[in-house]
């Protein structure tokens, strides 16, 4: 189920790189994720810069008011922890809605907090299948 | 993996990474004997982050229109598996890692994700992936035989394998020993498997040979099977076999209907394995298998259901001029939410209302549960109910929501 750390993608576009641009999506993003982290401050100070606005609400209490106005929802966490004999242990959001609930909602389920929240879903980018 | 020419790559903010070859991982070369010694890659983050990130196998991944592989990763399995994917309208970004510490690349695929999941606002997720593909079973033999048996106890553990997906047939000698016997064995009845009927939860069940196709020599995600059932129902409306094999692979839909129905939707059909191995019609969302039973046609409530993981969402619509309770009211008795003891999930906390005292129109109630047992997936839900009007109540009712196995 684990995957080595991604770092890099396959690809091949044999071109050179353009000078960089102005990127900001005029898109309003609902981030959930972990409440409280180093890690969510800085994914939120990443997508204000690139993005129309975004909103924070804990995974473990999104409800469906919280991005009935949203372009995007993005799920995100770590979900890495040590138990009290510092053994590694798998941790989630548990994120409580249904696949009906969420249908046609545009969202981008990042790393393993998205892999259980797909896999909750029984979604086919499935951690369980991984 | 990967799919260079894709949208993602081109906006809004073109990606034009710097390539750079990496040595093939090992694991791949069990994947592909033929995959080279070295792969184009470009880098997602600046530096390792934290925690792995994600992938997920392409088997039965696009057999349905609603969901796509996009890119791949350097990761433990194999150089077919999607760190990036879509279904529906959910995009899957596998890269775990703070956004800050992207490369230009990372970060410009990264927010084209993003706009990309925005651009597929409204696309249903068609299917689910709660069964075996019948390709993760071929795999068994193409990929992962050798893997098992470099393991010590490799041939046990590999029989125990076959076991889990084919539970019931029993691995003869030769395809234990030989890799092109092995699949000589599974082409002799690869095209008819299906879920193992009976007891199990689904994604435990396995799979069986369904006789009556193999019989019929038609495999079940063929169109010729279903012009074949066609033609036996036109020639006796009562064919027993045809009527059997409508409701597994086309369920919902009756003998007499089904020679219109193929032929309204035979150009926006698919077979689903991952979904249950049935027929499905093109932009239709995933069905929920919960059913409804109301004690009267004359109720004024109807209801919905949906089990997720952790929670049963029932909907409930009352019709005018009536009206509910919701729990704590003093009023009259208020509706209260009861799971069988033989439902495979327990409730794990008290509901949790839209709304209070009187309940009128569509209520939304949520049920936190657990599941409590893998044996079975059945769920019986008691919605018990006392509706009033202005002047009166009606008798106490109950509503039945089932999930059979």
């Amino acid at each position: 189920m684990h995957a080595t750390a991604l770092l890099v993608c396959l690809v091949s576009c044999p071109q050179q790189v353009a000078a960089p641009q102005a990127e900001k999506l005029p898109l309003k993003l609902v981030y959930a994720g972990n409440a409280g982290t180093p890690y969510t401050a800085a994914q939120l100070r990443f997508l204000e810069a690139h993005a129309a606005s975004v909103s924070f609400v804990a995974g473990s209490k999104l409800a469906t008011a919280d991005f009935r106005n949203a372009d995007v929802l993005i799920v995100d966490g770590e979900v890495e922890t040590k138990n009290e004999n510092g053994e590694l242990r798998l941790k989630s959001e548990k994120i409580g809605l249904t696949l009906g609930e969420l249908q046609g909602m545009p969202v981008v389920a990042i790393g393993g907090e998205g892999g259980f929240f797909m896999d909750d879903l029984k979604l086919k980018p499935s951690w369980h299948h991984g | 993996m990967l799919r260079p020419r894709h949208p993602i790559f081109k906006g809004p903010f073109p990606v034009e990474p710097k390539l750079e070859a990496t040595p093939t991982p090992e694991n791949f070369k069990k994947y592909d004997p033929k995959i080279g010694d070295t792969l184009e890659t470009f880098g997602i983050f600046r530096s390792r982050p934290a925690e792995p990130g994600l992938v997920t196998s392409d088997v039965g991944f696009e057999e349905a229109p609603d969901a796509e592989r996009i890119l791949g990763g350097i990761n433990m399995k194999g150089p077919r598996f999607a760190s990036v994917a879509r279904h529906g309208a959910v995009v899957m970004w596998g890269f775990h890692g703070r956004f800050d510490d992207f490369t230009d690349a990372g970060r410009r695929l990264f927010l084209n994700s993003i706009a990309y999941a925005a651009a597929h606002r409204g696309q249903v997720v068609e299917v689910l992936r709660e069964f075996e593909a019948r390709d993760g079973v071929a795999a068994l033999f193409d990929v992962y035989r050798e893997m098992y048996l470099q393991q010590v106890d490799g041939k046990v553990a590999f029989k125990s394998a076959i076991a889990r997906v084919l539970p019931g047939m029993e691995l003869p000698a030769e395809a234990l020993e030989s890799q092109e016997a092995g699949r000589a064995w599974l082409r002799g009845f690869i095209d008819y498997l299906r879920p193992k009927s009976g007891r199990g939860a689904k994604s435990d069940r396995g799979l069986e040979v369904d006789e009556d196709c193999k019989k019929l020599g038609i495999g079940n995600r063929r169109l010729e099977l279903l012009d074949e059932i066609a033609k036996r129902l036109a020639a006796d409306a009562r064919d027993a076999l045809a009527a059997r094999l409508l409701d597994l692979y086309v369920p919902g839909v009756a003998p007499a209907g089904f020679a219109a129905w193929l032929k309204e939707n035979r150009e926006r059909i698919f077979f689903t394995e991952s979904g249950g191995y049935v027929w499905r019609v093109r932009g239709t969302p995933t069905r929920s298998s919960m059913k409804v039973e109301t004690e009267s046609a004359d109720e004024p409530v109807t209801a919905t259901a949906e089990l997720a993981e952790r929670v049963l969402l029932i909907t409930l619509d009352i019709r005018p001029p009536y009206h509910l309770y919701a729990p704590g009211s003093t009023e009259s008795d208020p509706v209260t939410i009861e799971l069988s003891e033989e439902s495979a999930w327990s409730m794990t906390g008290e509901p949790a209302f839209d709304g209070s005292g009187p309940l009128f129109g569509t209520v939304k109630i949520r049920v936190p549960v657990k599941r409590r047992s893998w044996d079975h997936d059945r769920l019986e839900c008691s919605v018990r109910y006392t509706a009033c009007d202005a002047e009166s109540c009606r008798p106490r009712a109950v509503v039945t929501i089932r999930r059979d196995s």
